[in-house]
């Protein structure tokens, strides 16, 4: 497995041990068979930083977002970007008739099933494995496996932007945004600038650079980030925030107009009404 | 300021170390708080509020020097010995 599938094992380590506190916030059963070999050891060399709380809290977050969104709007296609060693796809309940694409490098998500499997672990909605990398053409792959983008889509996008460059982030979510029928939905999070260059985090991110998967991109102003890139933010909480573990999470919540904090940003996004394409312009004039 | 008031300061600081960290009896005066973990860059912005509410001195995060705070010496010498 490459670099960024390590991740994926330290974040699944994160969610055993929530999961077997007693205050934990949710409960994932396959997250210590899925963190191993390197999760755990790589929870002790990046600890510090608070990211074991934020990824405890984000996980709740987005399993909540998901199931509100899905009973509120009636959207039945969801799409799960880089979700790594997550297993929504087994532990959330979902409505009738919905169909899950996860999307992720073919050896992880190869992995992933084998270790499910030995598990006897089914999931609990239709789910297609689209075996593809998101630096490429992946939207074709998607497409093929039976995604229609004609349909309201929810797409999750779970510890994914910061791996990305500002560019590369912004693609990502105008090719999602293009794939989306208005009224579709985005859940994702992001992290301030302030965080990337704050000097109390640098240890952190020196170790992830080391490992090869560096956190690249961050934004003190998520709202207009997703606003130039095809999405209005309908939810934007920080974590420690109510509906974002205001009783699990450790920290103060640092007030929105101090600058230069380092933060996380927990959002849910609606596609923006987009201006007509020139020529329709012209036909309805 | 006599040396007395200084020191009722910088235990406001240290007890409120101690009081996010139970395992802790006690902060060396010179210990690094950031190397030691006792400070992280998630509590760094309410511990900045302290040392601005205690010293009365405002303190500008986007500007701030990370080693004036990072041991309980270095606070009383930049924040707290006036």
């Amino acid at each position: 497995m490459d670099d960024i599938s390590y991740t994926a094992q330290w974040t699944a380590a994160v969610r055993a041990l929530e999961t077997e506190r007693s205050d934990g916030l949710f409960r994932d059963e396959y997250a210590r068979c899925l963190a191993e070999p390197r999760g755990f050891e790589l929870l002790d060399r990046y600890r510090g930083a608070g990211v074991s709380d934020f990824v405890a809290v984000r996980t709740r977050y987005m399993d909540d977002a998901l199931t509100r969104i899905l009973g509120e709007t009636g959207i039945r296609q969801v799409v799960l970007l880089a979700n790594g060693m997550d297993v929504r796809t087994h532990r959330l309940d979902w409505p009738a008739g919905t169909t899950a694409y996860e999307v992720d490098h073919g050896p992880l998500l190869d992995e992933k099933q084998a270790r499910l499997a030995a598990l006897a672990a089914e999931p609990r909605v239709p789910t297609v494995p689209i075996r593809a990398d998101l630096a490429g053409d992946w939207l074709e792959a998607l497409k093929s496996g039976g995604f229609d983008p004609a349909e309201r889509t929810l797409w999750i996008a779970e510890g994914l932007l910061f791996f990305l460059t500002e560019e590369q982030a912004g693609r990502l979510l105008e090719t999602v945004a293009g794939a989306s029928p208005p009224e579709s939905r985005l859940v994702v999070d992001m992290t301030s600038a302030a965080l990337l260059r704050h000097p109390m985090t640098q240890s952190f991110l020196r170790r992830l650079r080391e490992d090869g998967t560096p956190w690249r991109f961050g934004t003190d102003d998520p709202e207009g980030f997703l606003t130039a890139h095809g999405w209005a933010v309908e939810d934007l909480r920080q974590p420690g925030e109510p509906g974002a573990g205001e009783r699990r999470w450790p920290y103060a919540v640092p007030p929105r107009e101090a600058r230069g904090v380092p933060r996380s940003w927990l959002i849910s996004a609606v596609t923006a009404d987009r201006p007509l394409p020139p020529e329709m312009a012209t036909v309805l004039t | 300021m006599t040396q007395q008031q200084t020191t009722a300061r910088i235990d406001q600081i240290k007890e409120w170390i101690l009081a996010k960290h139970k395992n802790r009896t006690d902060v060396g005066v010179d210990e690094d708080l950031v190397d030691s973990r006792l400070v992280d860059s998630l509590s760094f912005v309410e511990f900045v509020f302290l040392i601005q509410e205690v010293s009365g001195v405002e303190i500008d995060m986007d500007t701030l020097n990370i080693s004036d705070i990072r041991t309980l010496a270095a606070i009383e010498k930049h924040f707290l010995a006036t």
